[in-house]
């Protein structure tokens, strides 16, 4: 390890984002552990398969920090073309499960493109929208050549199908085109669609026009309604919201208690060490293991947020903002769904649910987001020179003591260059203008 | 001036960024808050569901009491009856399910499909008998390879069967399946839809001492429906045993003298009313109630010109005739309108304004004291009772002192109350005044008086006893079920005529005479050996106007022949037993009566009688017989 990353694993290390992931995981493995157990309370094999993968994964994740996510850059049309091709070659080689053709067979394995899809895309536009810079926001034409990349993994995911990813998908990239800012024509153009979208489905015959053309199943219009009339049905699909909504409001404030969960444990929850891997902690756990899940999730989000408030360049900001809302929307749809807020659909929640690839994934996702707050500073020799007047401060400057920080990127502002560099870059505190005299203009 | 610019210039996301944090923020709330409104608002309600869906409350069958007769032999038992149920639904495959079944216990196959074809044929929520009566060998069978067969279940139920055939089935009474209305009555709570209770006779009257209590057992279920563990076990309680005052030889004799008649016999203990026998003829088979009455045999039953359902020693009324003279001649010496000694003059009948009030003596029986009133059973001398009496005081004092026109409650709901008329209920039921002449008739036992067979007994054994009311009762003992005693019932006394010994003497005397004395009208109830006492009673159904149609050689229908009445009781120093014969129109009550009271008193007082000797009784007859001529 060299002495630079040892340093800024000290310095600029977001101890939040991976106490957080650990706190996650944690639960997530007590929780399996409770969900997968016989009535009688031995161990199962699923259990021990997640602690390894959570071992292997923790491994990975050490290892990611060595590098530079930067060296993504290079990597991202490779990437993307072959997902891309993986989601073409699903159709033809897939497995079929469950009516639905969602996996390649890997050996013992099965691997789902789509996950590789969501990050393949998420690079690829953190990359071209960080090529240009706009200023006033993106505009009609800026969206030209991103949409396409958008919606050819959208409706090759969609006709697997899998609705959920799918929307996962575009909810995924939807931030990052938002921090990239949007004119706001473009803002009510784009809500106006989606609104008319929906009158059209919901209210239009618009469900007819889609179940002719394929694009939607049956069982997946089945879904929304049962949501919707969960008593409706209550053997089938209704039957899980509805066992879901009592496991949960059984657990109360305090919960079951640890292996107590009667809807859990005698095979009342669903899928409980899966998709309603939340429902079987709330019951056991009650509202204040809920909450305490939940608020790991806030914190995480917003030590990711942070990462991207403080990063350097688009393309790190850009990529950190895609790969968080890729975790968020995986966990808020999945916590909806279960506590009957949201259609049911087959989305895991991160770090919580079973499964080693979801796992890989979503670790993936936080070592990425670690490594561009790892690498908040810009160590371009060009950019300094390219600004001389720093340069020659920096130079002139006494040299700082070893354990000093180390130096840090010049303001942009020119005239005024900061010639001994605060520790710390000031908070963006967005109130604090408002309290604030106002400043008198620089030509007077 | 234009700042210059360089490639790693940090991005400035200042706004956009705060609107994600709210977004963020403003999401996990609304989670967080949802979460709250599930498990702290609603929260108790889901614990309930969530309680609900992995326990289930499975009852545990009670074993109901035994009837057993006054000697302790058991007369109806509990038979264990195991049945194999079968739930219809969507993922039952009938072909395999019978296949298999067929396989097990070894049966045809191709009988079994039909028969679950016919069950699964329209869906029912309910498990339907697939097979019934199975054995143990068979519920081994099931129960260890009960694995495969899914949509199966076996219910352990137990049958009432009665240990002797067509014995005293009026009283002892069926079990029929709860209805509606019963369920929210007071001895049935907590009893399920479907569950057997009594509805008839001794298992309806006693139905809250013969049910016991049901067990329940609170266990775990998975969800598929499996018992995965016992939470709590309430064990059931059996039902408690009754050991009745009937003596079974004595109502099988009953019951084989009255043979194909229809009538009834009561047979009572004069000292504590202890009821021995209780028959009604023609009677029914319990075995036909058995799991059930099939709807043709109940409609055969109550579509019986000769109602073999009726209880008629406790529900049938009839006007007791001539008997009633034994109410009327206490009665009269209670009310002080009459002494032993007084005589009247009979010349034939009694004209009371423009009617003519005949005796049965066309001739007259000439001057007329107590004892050769009820010797001879002149009417005229109770014609002449009663117009002193007043229609009033009559009924005052028969419902007082004999129990007459109420029920007196021998846990038989189909005791009837009879019907003493007087001058309000005359009002009350027909709106007009009580017309004097309508005293006459029933100072005679005829008119509006109706009495039950039982209530005939009952003034029997007040005259045998010394004027003691008791309530007459078929139950002797409460037993738990290890024969440990819970209640032995006590007599009750009602009411106590408080008469002269010597005038309560004078009736007796004169019931004597009946029997023993030459010109009495019971002679045939004589017994060698035992001195009986008893009367005759001779009842008309129809008027004598009505008598008067037929009277030019047709025969009379059966229906309106006369009731023929012996009530009797022996020995006459010392009553221990009264025994009252009614045989619906079958004519004179001295001639007809009489003969069946003799051999029953026989029966009581020679233990080795049975009814071995006696042709046996028919349930039901299909064709009435010895009767003539149309109904």
């Amino acid at each position: 390890m060299s002495p630079g990353l040892t340093r800024r694993l000290a310095e600029n290390f977001s101890w939040p984002l991976i106490l957080a992931t650990l706190g996650l995981m944690a639960c997530g493995l007590i929780n399996l552990y409770s969900a997968t157990s016989t009535p009688t309370g031995e161990m199962s094999h699923n259990f021990l398969k997640q602690v390894i993968f959570a071992a292997i994964g923790l491994v990975g994740l050490g290892i990611f920090f060595v590098f530079d996510y930067r060296n993504l850059k290079s990597l991202v049309w490779p990437l993307f073309i072959l997902s891309i091709i993986l989601l073409v070659a699903v159709k033809f080689f897939g497995v079929k499960a469950g009516g639905a053709q969602r996996w390649l067979p890997f050996g013992p394995f099965r691997f789902q493109p789509s996950e590789l899809a969501k990050i393949a895309l998420i690079l690829l536009l953190a990359q071209v929208l960080a090529k240009k810079e706009h200023p006033t926001g993106l505009d009609f034409k800026d969206l030209l050549w991103p949409l396409p990349l958008i919606l050819g993994p959208f409706f090759l995911i969609l006709k697997q199908p899998d609705l959920g990813t799918a929307l996962h998908l575009i909810l995924s990239v939807a931030p990052i085109f938002f921090l990239a800012k949007l004119r706001l024509r473009v803002i009510i153009t784009l809500v106006s669609l989606v609104a008319a979208m929906s009158a059209w489905i919901f209210f239009l015959g618009g469900q007819q026009f889609l179940l002719d053309r394929g694009l939607i199943k049956p069982y997946q219009l089945d879904r929304v309604r049962y949501y919707f009339t969960p008593k409706a049905k209550p053997t089938d699909e209704g039957w899980q919201i509805i066992q879901a909504e009592n496991a949960i409001g059984g657990g109360q404030i305090l919960g079951q208690g640890f292996q107590e969960g009667t809807q859990q444990k005698y095979g009342f929850l669903p899928a409980r060490e899966t998709d309603f891997a939340f429902a079987a902690l709330a019951e056991e756990w009650g509202f204040v293991g809920a909450s305490v899940i939940i608020f790991l999730f806030f914190c995480l989000f917003w030590a990711a947020l942070n990462i991207v408030k403080r990063g350097s360049e688009s393309f790190g900001a850009y990529l950190a903002i895609g790969l968080t809302s890729l975790i968020f929307w995986q966990m808020a749809i999945n916590i909806a769904m279960v506590v009957g807020l949201f259609p049911v659909v087959g989305i895991p929640l991160p770090f919580i649910s079973y499964g080693g690839s979801a796992l890989f994934a979503s670790l993936l996702a936080v070592a990425i987001i670690a490594n561009i707050g790892l690498n908040r500073y810009v160590f371009q020799d060009e950019a300094i020179k390219q600004n001389p007047q720093v340069w020659a401060k920096g130079v002139t400057a006494p040299k700082e003591p070893a354990t000093e920080p180390i130096r840090r990127l010049a303001p942009p502002n020119p005239d005024e260059p900061e010639p001994y560099p605060d520790h710390r870059l000031p908070r963006r505190q967005v109130w604090l203008k408002y309290l604030r005299k106002p400043e008198r203009p620089f030509f007077e | 001036m234009s700042a210059p610019s360089f490639s790693g210039a940090p991005p400035d996301f200042g706004s956009q960024l705060a609107w994600l944090k709210v977004f963020c923020f403003l999401v996990l709330s609304a989670l967080i808050l949802r979460l709250w409104y599930l498990q702290i608002v609603t929260g108790e309600e889901h614990r309930l569901t969530s309680e609900k869906n992995h326990t289930s409350l499975i009852d545990i069958p009670t074993q109901r009491g035994l009837i057993m007769d006054r000697m302790g032999q058991v007369l109806v038992e509990n038979q264990i009856n195991y049945d194999l149920l079968v739930t219809p639904g969507p993922t039952l495959k009938p072909r395999d399910l019978s296949l298999k079944v067929a396989q097990l216990l070894g049966r045809d196959p191709l009988e079994l499909e039909k028969k679950l074809g016919a069950l699964t044929k329209k869906p029912s929520p309910n498990p339907q008998v697939w097979l019934s009566g199975l054995t143990r060998a068979d519920l081994a069978l099931l129960k260890t390879r009960h694995a495969g067969l899914n949509g199966i279940s076996i219910e352990v139920n137990s049958l009432r069967r009665p240990t002797m055939p067509n014995f005293a089935p009026h009283v002892i009474g069926y079990l029929g399946e709860i209805s509606g209305k019963q369920l929210k009555e007071e001895p049935y709570l907590g009893l399920k839809p479907g569950d057997l209770v009594g509805q008839s006779g001794l298992e309806q009257g006693l139905e809250s001492l013969l049910h016991g209590q049901k067990g329940q057992r609170l266990t775990t279920v998975d969800s598929q429906g499996r018992v995965l563990d016992e939470l709590k076990v309430d064990y059931p309680q059996p039902g408690y045993n009754l050991k009745l005052t009937l003596d079974s030889r004595l109502q099988r004799v009953s019951q084989a003298l009255l043979g194909e008649k229809a009538g009834a016999i009561v047979v009572m203990d004069p000292r504590n009313f202890e009821i021995l026998a209780l028959a009604s003829s023609p009677t029914f088979d319990l075995n036909d109630f058995v799991g059930g009455v099939s709807a043709e045999r109940w409609k055969t039953l109550n579509e019986d010109p000769f109602r073999p359902m009726e209880n008629r020693a406790v529900g049938g009324q009839y006007p007791p005739g001539s008997t009633f003279k034994i109410a009327m001649a206490l009665t009269a010496l209670n009310e002080g309108v009459i002494t032993p000694e007084t005589t009247f003059s009979c010349g034939g009948a009694l004209f009371l304004g423009n009617s003519r009030f005949g005796c049965w003596a066309r001739g007259g029986h000439g001057a007329v004291n107590l004892k050769r009133s009820l010797k001879e059973s002149c009417d005229v001398y109770y014609y002449e009772v009663g117009r002193r009496l007043g229609i009033d005081r009559l009924a005052n004092g028969v419902r007082r002192h004999f129990g007459l026109g109420r029920v007196l409650g021998v846990d038989l709901n189909t005791e009837r109350a009879g019907l003493v008329p007087d001058q309000a209920w005359k009002l009350r039921r027909f709106g007009k005044p009580w017309n004097f002449g309508e005293t006459l008739p029933v100072a005679i036992g005829q008119g509006y008086l109706l009495t039950t067979p039982l209530q005939v007994a009952q003034y029997t054994a007040v005259a045998a006893n010394g004027g003691v009311l008791y309530r007459p009762r078929l139950v002797k003992e409460v037993l738990d079920y290890q024969g440990r005693l819970i209640n032995r019932i006590e007599p009750t006394v009602i009411n106590r005529l408080e008469l002269r010994p010597d005038y309560i003497e004078a009736v007796r005397k004169s019931l004597d005479a009946v029997v023993n004395e030459p010109g009495g009208t019971g002679r045939r109830g004589q017994l060698a050996g035992v001195r009986v006492a008893g009367k005759t009673g001779t009842s008309q159904v129809i008027s004598l106007s009505r008598y008067q149609i037929y009277a030019r050689g047709g025969v009379l229908p059966w229906k309106y022949r006369e009731h023929a009445w012996f009530t009797a009781y022996a020995p006459v120093d010392n009553p221990e037993v009264v025994v009252t014969v009614l045989l619906e129109h079958s004519g004179g009550g001295g001639a007809n009566a009489a003969p069946l009271a003799a051999k029953l008193l026989n029966a009581y007082f020679d233990a080795s009688v049975d009814t071995r000797l006696m042709p046996p009784n028919q349930a039901q007859p299909d064709k009435p017989t010895g009767w003539k001529g149309d109904l």
